[in-house]
C-alpha cells in the first residue's frame, strides 16, 4: 500500500486526465467517429481509479491537502481530500464509469456532427464536478461550480434545434446562477465574519479559516439560509425545482444520467461542507432540522406524486429525483435535530441514513437513466404510451431496468431499502427527544417517508409494467432490438454496484463511519456480534436488525424450492393459447392501461397537488376531444405572478427610457449633481 | 451433545414446526373461512378441505401461458411464494423468538409484502390485457395507503421496546404491566381495515368472484393457470395467516410459549389454532354483514386506516408517556 501515490494525487490526475482526454478526443472525434469507443473507456478508466482513490480515502480514513501554484494572489490555489471529499468521489467515480462505459456504445446513435462537443463537455463536466469536491477555498470551489454549470447547461443543451431544449436550458441557467449567488454570500459572510477576517485579505477565503472562525448565531442562520437555499436550487429544493424536471429529461440519456444521478449530489456535498464542515456542528442550532426535516419530507411526497402522473419515462426519473434528494434532506434534518439535541446515535444514524442515500441514488438513477434512454432510442419516442412489451424483445437490459426499479421503490432486499430503512430507525426515536412539537415533527416526517416509499412502488410499477411489459403498443416497440455489448458492460457496472451496496451495508457503514468522525462527536457503534458484516444492527443491543444478505439467501434458496413444489403433486406440461377475450374477439394492444389512466387513482386522490385543466367535450361537438392537462401548481402560483410583476417593473422603467439623447444628457447631467453634491455634504 | 448444539436443533426444528404450520393450515383456514360463510348465509358449506382440493387439482392441471408474456410472468408465482414463505419464517407464531427473526424487523416484513405486490402487478400487467391492467392498478391503489398504514401500527406497537424487531415488541407487550393502551386501540381499529383491505376481503374486493368490474385480487390472476394459479392462491392464503399473525402477536399475545419443550409447543398450537378459527370467524362475519364498497371510497377507506394509525402513534406520546 505504501508504494502507491496518496488518495489526493490519484484524483488531482484523474482530473488532469479528464480535461486533456475531453481535449483530445475534441480534436480526434472530429476526424473520424472510430476512435469514440477507446477515448470513451479512457474515461471511464479514470472514474474507476477515482473511485478507487475514494475508497482509499475512506479506508485509511486520509486527510491530505495541497496548495498549488496560480489562483489569485494571495489566495493560491486549495485542495483537499478528507473523508467527506472522498465519499463523494467514490459517487462520482463508481457511477459515472458505467455511464461513460454505457455512452461508448450509445453515442453513436447521436449525429456525427455532435459528438465531439459532446465528448468534450462531458469530460470537462465531470472535471468540474471533482473540482467541486477538491476545493479547499472558497474561490477553487466557485471557480469548478460555475464551471460545472455552465459545462452541464451546454450538455442540457445539445439538441439545441429542439424549442423546449432551448427554453429549458435557459431556465436552467436562470436558476444555476440565482444558486451561485447565494452560495457567494455564504461564503462571503463566513470569510469576513470576524474582525480580523477582512484584514487578513484574501486568505479568509480558504476553508481552513472559515473552520476556525465563531460566528454569532444571526450570522450562522444567515449562512445556514443561504446554503440551504443556494444548493437546494442545484439539489431541487421546493419551490426552487422547476428547472430539475425541464432540463433533466431533454439531455441525452447519459448526460441526464450525470446530471441526476451524481450532480445534484454535488449540492448534497455542498451543503454537508458548509454546515457540517466548515459552519461546524456547533453553530448548528436544533430547530433548524425541523424545516429541512419538513422540506425533505414534502420533497419526498411532491417530486413522487408528479413523477406518477408523468408519461415521458426520464421526466418520471427526473421527478423521481426530487423524491430521493427530499429522503436525503430528510435525514440531514434529522441529523441536526437528534445531533444539537443531544442524541448523537440516533443523528449518525440519520446521517449516515442519508450518505447512504445519496451513493444508493448515484447508481439506480444512473442505471434507470441509461434504460430510459435505452427504451427511448428503441422506440424513437419519448411516450410510454407507445412502448409497452420491451422486456420480450430486450430481456438483458429489462432485466437490469429491473434490478433498479427494485432497488429505486425502496424493496427489499435492495440497496434503496438500507438506507430508507435506517431512516426509519432513526426517526422511531423520537420518543427520546423532549418536546410533543418537536417529537411529532419528526414523526411526520418518518410518516411522510413510508408514504413516499409506497407511492413510489406504484410510479415504478407503471415506469416499468407500461414501458417493459404487455403488448407492444406501437410497430417501432414491436421490432425494438437489444442493446450494443458496451452500454450492456455499462448498464451491468450499475447494477453490480447497487448490488453491493444492497448486500454489504455494513462495509459501506463503516466508512460512512470515516466521513462522519469528523464532523460528529461521538464514534459510530460497533457492531457486537461475530460474524459482523452480515448483520446490520445500527442500536444495540435490543435494536432491530437486518441482514440483507441472509434475505436474499433465502429468497434465492426458495423461489427454485417453490418451482419444483408443484412437481410433487404430479407432471405438469405448459402451452401458449391465446387470451380469452370475454367474446370480443381479438384484443388489441390499447385495451391496455395508457400511462394517463394508471396514475388517475393518484391524480384523483391528490387532486391538491396537481394543477388540472379538463376540457370535457360538448355533445354538439363535430370532433369531440376529450383533453387534460397536469401542470406543477408552482408555475400557476409562483413562478408566473413573478413574471409578471418583473414585466410590469420593466414597463415602469421603460417609461424613463425615451430614446431621445437629449433627454439622456438631462439624466446624465443630473446624475453628477446629484453627486456632487453628496460627496459635498460627506 | 452440549446444550448449544441441542438448543439449535431445537429451535430450528420449532422454526420448521412453525413454517410447516403456516404452509398447511393456510388453505384449511380460508376453508374455515368459507365453511363459516356458507353457514351464515344459509348455504352447505364444502368443508375446511376444499381448497386444499382445489390446490391439487390446479396441480396436476396443464400450464396455459398468454401469447406474447415475457419470462416474468412464469417466475413471479414462485417469487410471490417465495416471499410470503419466507415471511413465515420471521413472523412470532409458536414460539416467542425464531432463530431467524434476527434477519428481518417488521419494516423489512413489510417490505416483503410489498415486494410481492410489486412482483404481482407486474404479473397481471405483462398479460397485456385490460383486466391484468386494471387489477394491477387497483392493487397498487389499495397498497399505497395500506402499506404506510401497516407501517404506522408496526411503529406504535414498537413505542414500547424502542426496537422494531418483531421479538422484541412481542417481549415488551407481553411484559406490560398496563392492561389498556389507547394507541394500541387505535392500531387495532387501523389493523382491522388494514387486514380486510390488504387481503382482498370483502368491503374492499370479493373474494369469491371472478368477473366483477370492480374485483382486485382475481383480476391480477385471470391468464393465471394450473400450478401458477395455485402458487398465487396458495401465497395469497399465506399472506392472510400471516397478517392474521402479526395481528395475534401485537394485540392478543397472551398464550405464546416462552420456552421451548414439546409440551409448551403442544399448547401454543392448540391456543394458536383457536385464536386463528377465532378470527377467521370473525372476518367471516364481517364479510357477511357489510356490503362493498365503490372502487372510488377505497382510497378513503385505506386513508382512515393510515389516520388512525398515525394519531395511535401520536397519542402514544400526549398521554402513555
Amino acid at each position: 500500500m505504501t508504494n502507491l501515490p496518496a488518495p489526493l494525487d490519484t484524483s488531482l490526475f484523474v482530473l488532469l486526465g479528464w480535461i486533456l482526454t475531453g481535449l483530445l478526443g475534441f480534436f480526434l472525434l472530429r476526424r473520424s467517429q472510430a476512435l469514440l469507443g477507446p477515448l470513451s473507456y479512457l474515461l471511464a478508466a479514470g472514474g474507476i481509479l477515482l473511485a478507487a482513490s475514494g475508497i482509499r480515502g475512506l479506508v485509511c480514513g486520509s486527510d491530505l491537502h495541497r496548495i498549488l501554484s496560480g489562483g489569485l494572489p494571495g489566495l493560491p490555489f486549495h485542495v483537499r481530500q478528507d473523508p467527506l471529499s472522498s465519499f463523494f468521489l467514490l459517487i462520482l467515480g463508481g457511477a459515472s464509469a458505467g455511464i461513460l462505459l454505457f455512452s461508448a456504445g450509445y453515442l453513436r446513435t447521436l449525429s456525427a456532427e455532435r459528438i465531439p462537443a459532446f465528448f468534450l463537455r462531458t469530460s470537462l463536466f465531470l472535471a468540474s464536478m471533482e473540482g467541486v469536491l477538491l476545493a479547499d477555498d472558497a474561490y477553487v470551489f466557485m471557480v469548478f461550480w460555475e464551471i460545472m454549470a455552465l459545462v452541464s447547461y451546454a450538455l442540457v443543451v445539445t439538441e439545441s434545434d429542439r424549442d423546449e431544449v432551448r427554453n429549458a436550458g435557459f431556465l436552467y441557467l436562470l436558476m444555476a446562477h440565482f444558486g451561485s449567488l447565494l452560495i457567494l454570500v455564504a461564503f462571503f459572510v463566513l470569510a469576513s465574519d470576524e474582525p480580523s477576517g477582512l484584514a487578513r485579505g484574501l486568505s479568509s477565503f480558504t476553508f481552513e479559516s472559515m473552520r476556525t472562525s465563531a460566528p454569532s448565531s444571526g450570522t450562522a442562520l444567515l449562512v445556514f439560509v443561504c446554503a440551504l437555499l443556494g444548493f437546494g436550487a442545484k439539489a431541487g429544493l421546493i419551490p426552487l425545482h422547476v428547472w430539475l424536471p425541464e432540463a433533466h429529461p431533454v439531455a441525452p440519456s447519459p448526460a441526464s444520467a450525470l446530471l441526476s444521478g451524481i450532480m445534484l449530489k454535488t449540492a448534497i456535498y455542498g451543503l454537508l461542507r458548509v454546515l457540517f464542515g466548515l459552519l461546524g456542528l456547533d453553530h448548528l442550532a436544533y430547530s433548524w432540522g425541523v424545516p429541512v426535516l419538513l422540506a425533505g419530507g414534502l420533497m419526498a411526497l411532491f417530486g413522487i406524486l408528479h413523477a406518477l402522473i408523468q408519461s415521458d419515462p426520464k421526466k418520471l426519473l427526473a421527478y423521481s429525483s426530487i423524491e430521493n434528494i427530499g429522503i436525503v434532506f430528510l435525514g440531514i434534518g434529522l441529523a441536526i435535530l437528534y445531533l444539537r439535541s443531544g442524541h448523537p446515535v440516533a443523528g449518525e444514524i440519520a446521517l449516515a441514513a442519508s450518505l447512504y442515500h445519496a451513493i444508493n441514488h448515484a447508481f439506480f438513477k444512473s442505471l434507470l437513466f441509461l434504460g430510459a434512454g435505452t427504451m427511448i432510442h428503441a422506440t424513437g419516442t419519448h411516450d410510454l404510451n407507445e412502448m409497452g412489451g420491451l422486456l420480450r424483445r430486450m430481456p438483458v437490459s429489462g432485466t437490469f431496468v429491473l434490478v433498479g426499479v427494485l432497488c429505486i421503490a425502496g424493496l427489499p432486499p435492495g440497496n434503496g431499502f438500507v438506507s430508507e430503512w435506517l431512516l426509519l430507525q432513526s426517526a422511531l426515536q423520537a420518543g427520546s427527544l423532549s418536546g410533543t412539537l418537536l417529537r411529532s415533527a419528526v414523526l411526520l416526517g418518518g410518516a411522510l417517508l413510508v408514504l413516499a416509499s409506497a407511492l413510489s412502488a406504484m410510479g415504478f410499477v407503471k415506469f416499468y409494467g407500461i414501458g417493459y411489459l404487455g403488448l407492444p403498443r406501437s410497430e417501432e416497440a414491436r421490432s425494438a432490438h437489444e442493446i450494443s455489448m458496451a452500454e450492456k458492460v455499462g448498464m451491468g457496472w450499475l447494477v453490480a454496484g447497487c448490488l453491493l451496496l444492497a448486500l454489504s451495508p455494513v462495509r459501506m457503514l463503516s466508512w460512512i463511519g470515516q466521513v462522519l468522525h469528523p464532523l460528529v462527536p461521538a464514534p459510530f457503534p460497533e457492531s457486537p456480534r461475530p460474524s459482523e458484516w452480515l448483520w446490520l444492527l445500527p442500536l444495540p443491543p435490543r435494536g432491530a436488525s437486518y441482514s440483507p444478505a441472509i434475505l436474499l439467501g433465502l429468497l434465492v434458496l426458495l423461489i427454485p424450492m417453490a418451482f419444483l413444489l408443484p412437481r410433487l403433486f404430479g407432471k405438469s406440461s405448459s402451452r401458449h393459447s391465446p387470451v380469452w377475450g370475454c367474446g370480443y374477439g381479438t384484443r388489441t394492444p390499447r385495451m391496455q392501461d395508457s400511462a394517463g389512466s394508471f396514475a388517475q387513482p393518484i391524480r384523483h386522490f391528490f387532486a391538491n397537488f396537481f394543477l388540472m385543466n379538463r376540457h370535457l367535450p360538448d355533445p354538439e361537438e363535430k370532433n369531440p376531444v376529450f383533453d387534460l392537462t397536469v401542470e406543477d401548481p408552482h408555475w400557476a402560483y409562483l413562478y408566473h405572478p413573478l413574471l409578471n410583476l418583473f414585466q410590469e417593473m420593466t414597463k415602469l422603467a421603460e417609461k424613463v427610457r425615451g430614446g431621445r439623447i437629449s433627454v439622456y444628457l438631462v439624466y446624465s447631467f443630473g446624475t453628477l449633481i446629484f453627486l456632487l453634491t453628496v460627496f459635498r455634504w460627506m | 451433545m452440549d446444550v448449544r448444539a441441542f438448543s439449535l436443533s431445537s429451535d430450528l426444528l420449532a422454526e420448521a414446526l412453525q413454517v410447516a404450520v403456516v404452509l398447511i393450515g393456510a388453505p384449511l383456514l380460508a376453508g374455515w373461512i368459507g365453511a363459516c360463510r356458507a353457514v351464515l348465509s344459509n348455504r352447505t358449506p364444502a368443508g375446511i378441505f376444499q381448497p386444499w382440493r382445489d390446490l391439487m387439482r390446479l396441480f396436476r392441471k396443464e400450464t396455459i401461458l398468454p401469447e406474447g408474456t415475457s419470462f416474468l410472468f412464469r417466475v413471479v408465482p414462485f417469487l410471490v411464494f417465495a416471499a410470503f414463505l419466507s415471511s413465515s419464517l420471521f413472523v412470532p407464531s409458536l414460539v416467542t423468538d425464531p432463530p431467524l427473526a434476527p434477519v428481518a424487523d417488521a419494516v423489512v416484513l413489510v417490505g416483503l409484502f410489498s415486494l410481492a405486490r410489486m412482483m404481482m402487478a407486474f404479473g397481471a400487467m405483462d398479460a397485456g390485457t385490460p383486466f391484468g391492467d386494471l387489477g394491477g392498478r387497483r392493487e397498487m391503489m389499495v397498497g399505497f395507503l395500506a402499506e404506510p398504514a401497516t407501517l404506522m401500527i408496526l411503529f406504535t406497537a414498537s413505542l414500547w421496546s424502542q426496537s422494531t424487531a418483531l421479538p422484541a415488541i412481542l417481549h415488551s407487550l407481553l411484559g406490560t404491566q398496563a392492561p389498556f393502551h389507547p394507541s394500541l386501540l387505535f392500531a387495532l381499529l387501523s389493523f382491522v381495515l388494514i387486514l380486510l383491505a390488504e387481503n382482498g376481503r370483502l368491503p374492499i374486493d370479493n373474494p369469491s368472484t371472478h368477473l366483477e368490474l370492480t374485483m382486485i385480487h382475481e383480476a391480477m390472476l385471470l391468464e393465471y393457470s394450473g400450478p401458477l394459479l395455485a402458487m398465487m392462491e396458495w401465497g395469497a392464503q399465506i399472506k392472510l395467516v400471516l397478517y392474521l399473525l402479526i395481528g395475534i402477536d401485537f394485540f392478543f399475545p397472551a398464550g405464546l410459549p416462552a420456552i421451548l419443550s414439546p409440551g409448551s409447543l403442544g399448547t401454543g398450537l392448540l391456543v394458536l389454532s383457536a385464536k386463528l378459527l377465532a378470527a377467521g370467524t370473525a372476518l367471516a362475519l364481517v364479510e357477511t354483514l357489510f356490503a362493498k364498497l365503490r372502487i372510488f371510497r377505497v382510497p378513503e377507506f385505506t386513508a382512515l386506516a393510515y389516520l388512525l394509525a398515525t394519531m395511535g402513534f401520536l397519542i402514544h406520546f400526549v398521554l402513555e408517556v
